[in-house]
């Protein structure tokens, strides 16, 4: 298993006794009714296997894009653990990675996992030109020659599609579609473990849009990694992943292969997702 | 009973102001002769941020405000709205200055050599004399005539080897801040007059952000200059070019990194400039440091540092506006305050029976 | 009030022990960056009150004091630190680099090689490296506890791909005993291979940014540095001192009307090696 979630909850605000049985799929809030904290993630347990690929759907503030940055701790979990690639110990014993020294912590955001942001600010260093952004993930890794990482930067940039004459070039200099595309170099440049994309290409032309999808999956065809893909767009969902999970109020309330859920929905949500949506 | 404080504050007010001045009535005694050689940069302070060069007038106001160095630059901006406007100078060339002080950092020694001049750089500021060699008891420095000393900038070697980007004339005419106020894109003369009347402590301040991180790190001070320029002026009636007097003056060019000159792509070191009346070596110094991050690009490749951002640094250097913002809370804020409560109150309430 | 009731070394015993206990903990951790309570000194913030407070809380009657300003003994700020030192301490002063004791430094280090019963004190204006690509104290720390350096590396990425070496003039970033990254104080590329593995203490003491951080002696000291490239330091080949003729050393090129000229930067070094040179004619 590459990825195991137990338990994991996330609450923002002072949080109480109250918090996670009050909130959720059955109570069908997300906030906490007694101390008003909004429970975004609520208990959700799920796994990812090595080249799996794993869409997240549910409408704006379901808890998804939370969930990724949990993954990715950009954010502190509240409760749960979360298990990866089968870290261990001292003891031996798999390892919650939320536990890991900070240092180790670095190591996993820098080496195994990348995240790719619906907002490329959040994805690039807007003060660094593109090649520096790629580089700052390969140097990240624990590259030390110059040559081998400009090839490394170069050859992720020309995998991207991206002439090499710009690659000195900085981020406000290219269109929203092409940042896409370094955030993504950028990302696959330590040949990480686990991709996770948070609306990858939510808000781009749709004509781009599909252009992006289809690099990304030629690149995990290629390169072998996993993904979680969060999107409120089930055509992404649909383009991109083997299995699908559905989240509401911050719940997970449906799990299974993408084509038997766009099929043939059997949570009464995602029956309205599908219908909406398709 | 207790009174409500409505209205009737035409005699306190009145009041008030005599108490103001009676306090201030040992200033009075204090000639203009005083203020002006003795606390001269104190003078020279008001006379650069309040945009006029008056000695006479900044001692007043000095006396006028107990010393309150803002509020005397305000006086003589305020006199400035009066005067009528009979043309203008030519512009001053700060190479042509007759030098009374001229160091450059970037240069062991320079063409004209380093000037110390007038300078308490390297006083020790200890109430008590300290024991030293050179602590002896007859003056050093005798007061003879400033000669005419002329140096060009130490930089100039540097432009003449073309190491120096030079930023394109994009104006025909300088702005005036003092007819018009300038929309952004804002032209560099005017954001550079309104920072050659800002005050002193703002421009540091913004300045110093530069310095310390929050933008091009370590400005050299390429030329630092103090001195006097003649004001030359062409007669309105026979049209001849005159001397109509001289001012003291500092200007100051600072040099920063050195960046592909979007000309043509070499590359060159990017220089600012800082400029202000009387002497001033601080606010000239943050003038120009403010000037290279603004008009240049250094190290902080896209510019979102506050000091390189030229909306902050018009808006936030002039302390006769800040200061003015500043105090006018003081006014009766009492009915915007009495709604502000109830909209405290309502949604107090809303969340309450929620 | 005289010079009479200033104790020795300016400050009082307790500032002093402060300021020690900063530099003990300071030579410990090589390179890691320790806080202290900056005092107000007697001349402007910036102009060396960082070694100066180092300078006043280490010195003792016995030692002898060399003060230099970009490796000259004197430079006005030069003349004006040592004159204070020598007032509020009655140490003997020198200019002999193998005679001093405490030498006071800003932006060099001397040419004539330390020895272990020396201490150099350095200026410092900027003590945190990281403060060009991390304004934030809080994000700086934490970035140090991890040895996080990714950032400073892709600077000098970015200065490599674009101008084929780093722009980083002077103050070029070191690696103290292969693990903190720190800020050599405005030192030329010249002088950083002399930090390293040097008989001598060094203290960095930064009075505006309230810093004090250490070299102990023999410590390890790198340049901040990809691999595959060498690290180059100012070139003065094909030229020479016209004072004293010395090469291999720091030269200061100075305009004049007649054109470019060059001298050591060093003036102990070059007074030296001018008595030297006539002493073998």
């Amino acid at each position: 298993m590459l990825l195991e979630l137990k338990n994991v909850s996330k609450i923002f605000g002072s949080g109480c006794n109250n918090c996670l049985p009050e909130t959720g799929e059955q109570a069908d809030r997300a906030i906490c009714p007694v101390c008003h904290s909004v429970v975004a993630v609520n208990d959700v347990s799920l796994k990812v296997k090595d080249k799996e690929i794993l869409g997240v759907v549910g409408e704006s503030g379901s808890g998804k894009s939370t969930l990724l940055q949990l993954i990715f701790q950009d954010q502190p979990v509240s409760e749960g653990t979360i298990f990866f690639n089968g870290i261990k110990d001292r003891e031996g014993n798999n390892c919650n990675i939320l536990e890991l020294p900070p240092a180790r912590k670095a190591w996993l955001r820098n080496h195994e996992m990348s995240m790719i942001y619906q907002n490329p600010h959040l994805g690039l260093n807007f003060n660094f030109s593109a090649g520096g952004n790629i580089a700052e993930k390969i140097l990240g890794a624990g590259e030390k020659r110059y040559e081998v990482i400009r090839d490394q930067a170069l050859y992720y940039f020309g995998k991207i599609e991206m002439p090499r004459s710009r690659i000195d070039d900085y981020p406000d200099n290219f269109s929203g579609g092409q940042q896409q595309r370094i955030q993504i170099a950028k990302a696959l440049s330590s040949s990480p473990r686990l991709l996770l994309l948070d609306e990858p290409t939510t808000g781009l032309d749709v004509s781009v849009q599909a252009r992006i999808l289809d690099l990304i999956k030629a690149l995990q065809y290629e390169m072998g990694f996993s993904m979680i893909v969060v999107s409120h767009d089930l055509g992404v969902i649909n383009h991109l992943t083997d299995l699908t999970l559905v989240m509401k109020n911050g719940s997970l309330v449906e799990y299974g292969l993408t084509d038997q859920i766009l099929e043939d929905p059997q949570h009464p949500y995602t029956q309205l997702l599908v219908s909406s949506k398709l | 009973m207790s009174y409500v404080a409505i209205k009737g504050g035409a005699e306190a007010i009145r009041y008030s102001k005599d108490f103001f001045h009676s306090e201030l009535d040992d200033a009075k005694s204090i000639s203009d002769q005083s203020l002006v050689k003795g606390l001269r940069y104190a003078c020279d302070r008001v006379m650069s941020e309040g945009a006029l060069y008056t000695e006479t007038l900044a001692a007043e106001a000095i006396r006028k405000t107990g010393g309150d160095l803002l509020e005397a630059a305000f006086y003589v901006r305020a006199h400035r709205s009066t005067c009528q406007r009979i043309g203008s100078a030519e512009p001053i060339d700060t190479n042509q200055l007759r030098i009374k002080r001229r160091i450059s950092s970037a240069f062991k020694d320079i063409k004209g050599g380093q000037i110390l001049g007038p300078s308490c750089d390297y006083v020790i500021r200890l109430f008590s004399s300290l024991k030293s060699s050179d602590n002896t008891e007859a003056p050093l420095f005798e007061e003879t005539d400033i000669p005419n000393i002329r140096v060009e900038s130490a930089l100039t070697p540097l432009r003449r080897d073309d190491r120096v980007a030079m930023l394109e004339n994009e104006e025909q005419s300088p702005f005036d801040v003092t007819r018009s106020f300038p929309l952004p894109p804002y032209p560099r003369s005017a954001v550079m007059q309104i920072m050659a009347r800002g005050e002193t402590g703002s421009l540091l301040a913004f300045g110093y952000t530069s310095m310390r991180g929050y933008g091009d790190v370590h400005p050299t001070i390429g030329d630092l200059r103090l001195g006097e320029a003649d004001i030359l002026f062409t007669h309105p009636f026979t049209g001849n070019r005159v001397k109509i007097g001289s001012i003291r003056v500092t200007a100051c060019e600072t040099v920063g990194s050195f960046n592909p000159d979007p000309k043509d792509g070499k590359l060159r070191l990017a220089v600012g400039y800082g400029f202000c009346f009387g002497f001033n070596e601080t606010k000239a110094i943050s003038m120009s440091v403010l000037d290279l991050a603004m008009s240049h690009k250094g190290y902080s490749v896209g510019g979102q540092a506050i000091a390189a951002n030229p909306e902050i640094v018009v808006h936030h250097v002039d302390a006769i506006e800040s200061m003015g913002f500043t105090n006018h809370f003081k006014l009766p804020h009492y009915v915007t305050f009495q709604a502000d409560l109830q909209v405290l109150n309502n949604a107090r309430k809303n969340n309450d029976d929620r | 009030m005289t010079t009479d009731n200033i104790t020795f070394g300016f400050f009082d015993e307790d500032a002093k022990k402060e300021i020690r206990r900063a530099m003990l903990k300071a030579v410990a951790l090589p390179g890691y960056i320790v806080p202290f309570a900056s005092r107000e000194m007697p001349i402007a913030r910036g102009w060396g009150t960082g070694g100066l407070q180092v300078t006043l809380s280490l010195i003792t009657d016995k030692d002898q004091l060399k003060i230099i300003d970009q490796g000259c003994d004197g430079s006005v700020n030069a003349v004006n630190i040592r004159d204070f030192i020598v007032s509020v301490t009655g140490v003997e002063e020198t200019t002999a680099t193998p005679d001093a004791t405490i030498i006071q430094t800003r932006h060099r280090v001397p040419e004539y090689p330390l020895s272990e019963n020396q201490t150099l004190v350095y200026q410092v204006p900027y003590p945190e490296v990281l403060t060009t690509v991390e304004p934030d104290t809080a994000r700086q720390k934490e970035m140090h506890a991890n040895v996080d350096y990714a950032k400073l590396w892709v600077l000098l990425y970015e200065d490599t791909a674009q101008f084929g070496d780093s722009r980083i003039s002077s103050r070029y970033p070191v690696v103290v005993n292969n693990h903190y990254v720190m800020d050599p104080s405005p030192i030329p590329k010249f002088d950083i291979p002399k930090l390293s593995d040097n008989p001598a203490l060094q203290i960095f003491g930064a009075g505006r940014e309230k810093r004090i951080y250490a070299i102990p002696p023999y410590t390890d000291v790198k340049p901040l540095k990809f691999s595959d490239r060498e690290f180059a330091i100012e070139d003065f080949s094909g030229k020479a001192c016209e004072r004293c003729g010395s090469e291999d050393v720091f030269l200061d090129e100075v305009h004049l009307d007649d054109g470019v000229h060059f001298f050591c930067s060093d003036t102990y070094h070059c007074d030296t090696h001018l008595k030297e040179d006539r002493g073998a004619a």
